[in-house]
């Protein structure tokens, strides 16, 4: 060996040990494959593990649902089916008194018993303690152990979804062991419930990936599909797709930007309609601006929008233009076809509703929205442009970040925002935006047509639900409560040679990954 | 020596006393609420008060600061706002990523701008012009870009590596190196550039001075002449731009480790400011800062070593 083969040799083996040395310790985000482990890529890392601080909703949940089992499920169809608890029932009539049962033998993952004081206790801690976006839901409700087994929950506003409300979507009826509750910081970083997966923090890094591994103390060891879920942050879009295509990742969330543009072997799409686009004109009384007091100028800006264009600009093929906050998943949505002509495109009909109202030389309008969503963005751009063309001029605020959105909302100066509503259950979605206490009402409105409607939605028996949520939805569409654009498709990417992920029938609402069946 | 080392470890308190206002004030200017982020918009006042006062949030910015510094001289970093995790333990966790791949970039760049740089300057003008144009190219070229072009090639078109994500030296040595191969290229190719021109002038340079013609006549072999001789002439200069490569693959990781998705410090600084965790991006900023000053002690020492006078 010569001199320069020797110095290139010193050299690459210089570089090995330097390597070496400063690789003994940290975290893995890959481990080595194995047949019956998943891995999923999401953009963003969660604010927290914390179920009560948690975002609801795809992907946010898929780091928590692993974890934490709920009382009830839905299967395939989207039909609720036993979870923790093996039957259940609502009690007399009006909606306000439910109960439900466990099984026997159910522990928490901790080892831990779980019996019905356990899971009242902890229903009652998050209603009372939780800051997520289903606090609404549940503020009614208290909770009682009637025995070792039977929770009973009674409701001051009738409910007629409470069985839905105890599946895992909501995060409020997964319960949590007395150690979590008792923790409240660790439960940021920790898992502390009695799902099918615990969370491994030896293996996972925060905000880089999470390891769930299998929950020895599950009551339902045969559900358990796999033997590892690994649930990664790839912020960016085009890396997601890299990270499936290579076989690094077995599914993704997509957006309309990806949608239709990945192939490759095995891979594959599916999409369903799932949130709605929605300016909330949450300033229904002219506090900040007073021509939103007005109806006809509500209507005016919605006849002001050209919704086809908009929703194939933003949404392309995963979008359809709509004129109400609901979709059409099933009755409980208050879906009605026939009032998406409500508002066709028509400028000229604005100009003129703006003048009979008194604002025919237009107004000034601002509004807050979340500038880090690409989509949002080229929402509330256009919708902005066409309203200038009516002589409308809505003053944008992109915030950069969701903590700024919020002190936006919240700080009484801004007559409404957009924001993607759940639209598959018109009780969830009147409460969300609409009733006197709902987080997009910030203005407290009372409306005593909203108020009726929801009263006769709120206890209405299974086979009421229907015409009673089609009520309400048509109060808030013909008062122009919101300015709806379009409803908007959930898509998920997957390599169907290794998972299959579902959509639970036509709710929109895509299946838990822990039940992902393995291809 | 010894009095140079100690002299440039007392100057670094008030450096890191100055890194860690620059990065208090500055962060408290970012737009954004850490505590409307983890509480979301259904929170009563009560709630956000109390976060906030759980936080240090409702206290004057000197106040924070002042709390910090004396949190840090006992050598407590503080927790995360968002996971509750102890900073320190995050940023032990995450360090190793990053020291692999800047590590990695570093030893990379020397080995390759070293052979790069002597080959230009003794195997002629065809090749030179290369290193020269590879210089101006390397040096513009985005290591962001750099390293998506080449996870589309290697990691989806011809499936040879990882296009994202880190596996630890314990886990599996042969997927470590894998998951830092094109991290490692994609954060080198700069210092690649600058090295080889760096070492091709300073070899032709010395070829041409009297010391290497006496060798020559003398008989010493060509090869001797360069990499003995020559190179070490140029070895001051490049110690003083290995040194800067180093420090400047700090800021560099950021941008690589999000296009790879690597958990090092650089993700871990754009997530953190993003969120304004406060602690985690103070802990970040505290030990890019301590990472500079070491390297820089380094390259000072290895002047020492290198030429006599600097000792004296």
């Amino acid at each position: 060996m010569n001199q320069r083969h020797r110095i290139l040799a010193a050299s690459a083996t210089l570089a090995v040990a330097a390597l070496s040395l400063t690789a003994c310790t940290g975290g893995s985000s890959t481990s080595s494959s194995s047949d019956h482990k998943l891995v999923v890529a999401v953009g963003t890392a969660p604010v927290s593990l914390d179920t009560l601080k948690a975002a609801t909703g795809v992907p946010g949940t898929w780091f928590e649902t692993p974890a934490y089992a709920a009382v009830l499920t839905k299967d395939a169809s989207g039909a609720v089916q036993p979870g923790l608890a093996e039957s259940w029932k609502y009690v007399g009539d009006g909606n306000t008194d439910f109960e439900f049962t466990l099984r026997d033998g159910l522990t928490f993952a901790d080892g831990t018993p779980m019996d019905a004081a356990a899971v009242a206790a902890s229903l009652t801690y998050f209603t009372a303690t939780t800051t997520g976006p289903s606090k609404a839901y549940f503020a009614a409700m208290t909770f009682t152990a009637v025995d070792t087994k039977t929770v009973h929950i009674t409701t001051t506003v009738p409910n007629p979804i409470i069985p839905d409300l105890l599946t895992v979507g909501y995060l409020g009826a997964a319960p949590i062991s007395a150690a979590g509750i008792a923790d409240e910081s660790s439960r940021a970083g920790q898992t502390f419930g009695a799902g099918q997966y615990v969370l491994d923090a030896k293996q996972t890094v925060s905000n880089d990936h999470y390891v769930y591994v299998p929950n020895t103390k599950y009551w339902d060891q045969k559900a358990i599909a796999y033997t590892e879920i690994d649930v990664r942050v790839i912020p960016n879009p085009d890396q997601q797709v890299q990270a499936l295509k290579s076989g690094q990742v077995d599914a993704i969330v997509g957006d309309p930007s990806i949608g239709g543009t990945v192939s490759g072997d095995g891979l594959q799409e599916i999409s369903e309609p799932s949130t709605v686009y929605n300016f909330y004109l949450m300033d229904r009384e002219g506090k900040v601006v007073p021509a939103l007091a007005s109806e006809q100028v509500r209507q005016a800006l919605n006849y002001a929008v050209d919704r086809d264009s908009i929703t194939k600009a933003a949404l392309g093929n995963y979008g359809s233009a709509t004129d109400q906050t609901a979709i059409d998943a099933g009755a409980a949505s208050g879906y009605d076809k026939s009032l998406e002509s409500t508002y066709s495109y028509d400028p000229a009909k604005a100009k003129s509703l703006l003048a009979a109202a008194g604002y025919g030389g237009g107004f000034s309008m601002p509004f807050t929205y979340l500038g880090y969503s690409p989509t949002d963005t080229k929402i509330a751009q256009a919708v902005a442009s066409e309203l200038a063309a009516v002589g409308v001029t809505m003053n944008l605020k992109s915030e950069p970040d969701f903590g700024s959105w919020v002190n936006d909302l919240v700080s009484g100066q801004y007559a409404g925002t957009l924001l993607t509503g759940d639209g598959s259950q018109m009780y969830i979605n009147a409460q969300f935006g609409f009733t006197q206490g709902a987080v997009m009402n910030q203005y407290g409105v009372v409306n005593a047509d909203v108020n009726s409607a929801f009263q006769k939605l709120a206890s209405s028996t299974p086979d009421q639900i229907g015409p009673a949520a089609q009520a309400l939805n048509s109060v808030i569409v013909t008062q122009a409560l919101a300015l709806p654009i379009a409803s908007s498709d959930s898509i998920v990417i997957f390599n169907s040679k290794k998972v299959k992920p579902y959509f639970l029938g036509t709710t929109g609402e895509l299946a838990p990954i822990e039940s992902w069946s393995v291809n | 020596m010894l009095r140079l080392v100690a002299r440039r470890l007392l100057l670094s308190i008030p450096l890191l006393i100055v890194v860690t206002a620059i990065t208090f004030f500055l962060q408290s200017l970012i737009p954004g609420d850490p505590a409307r982020s983890l509480l979301g918009p259904t929170a009563s006042p009560q709630q956000y008060d109390a976060l906030r006062q759980a936080l240090h949030l409702d206290q004057p910015i000197l106040v924070q600061y002042w709390d910090y510094i004396v949190n840090l001289l006992h050598g407590d970093l503080g927790q995360s706002i968002f996971t509750g995790e102890d900073v320190a333990s995050t940023l032990a966790t995450r360090l190793p990523v990053s020291l692999s791949l800047i590590i990695g970039g570093t030893v990379v760049a020397l080995v390759v701008g070293i052979l790069l740089g002597v080959l230009s300057a003794t195997r002629g003008r065809i090749l030179g012009r290369f290193i020269d144009i590879f210089s101006l190219v390397g040096g513009a070229l985005p290591n962001f870009w750099v390293g998506l072009v080449l996870a589309s090639i290697f990691a989806v078109t011809l499936s040879l590596l990882p296009a994202t994500g880190y596996v630890s030296f314990d886990d599996s040595p042969t997927e470590w190196a894998q998951s830092l191969i094109l991290p490692v290229i994609a954060l080198s190719l700069a210092g690649v550039a600058t090295i080889a021109k760096v070492v091709r002038d300073g070899v032709s340079t010395a070829m041409g001075q009297d010391f290497v013609r006496t060798l020559r006549a003398a008989g010493v072999p060509r090869r001797v002449l360069i990499w003995k001789h020559a190179l070490r002439n140029s070895s001051v200069s490049l110690v003083t731009v290995v040194g800067v490569i180093f420090v400047a693959s700090l800021s560099g990781t950021v941008l690589v480790e999000t296009v790879f998705v690597l958990p090092g410090l650089g993700s871990l600084a754009v997530t953190a400011t993003s969120r304004q965790d406060i602690p985690v991006i103070q802990g970040v900023a505290l030990t890019f800062a301590v990472i500079t000053i070491v390297v820089n002690l380094l390259v000072d020492v290895s002047y020492g070593l290198l030429n006599p006078k600097v000792r004296a």
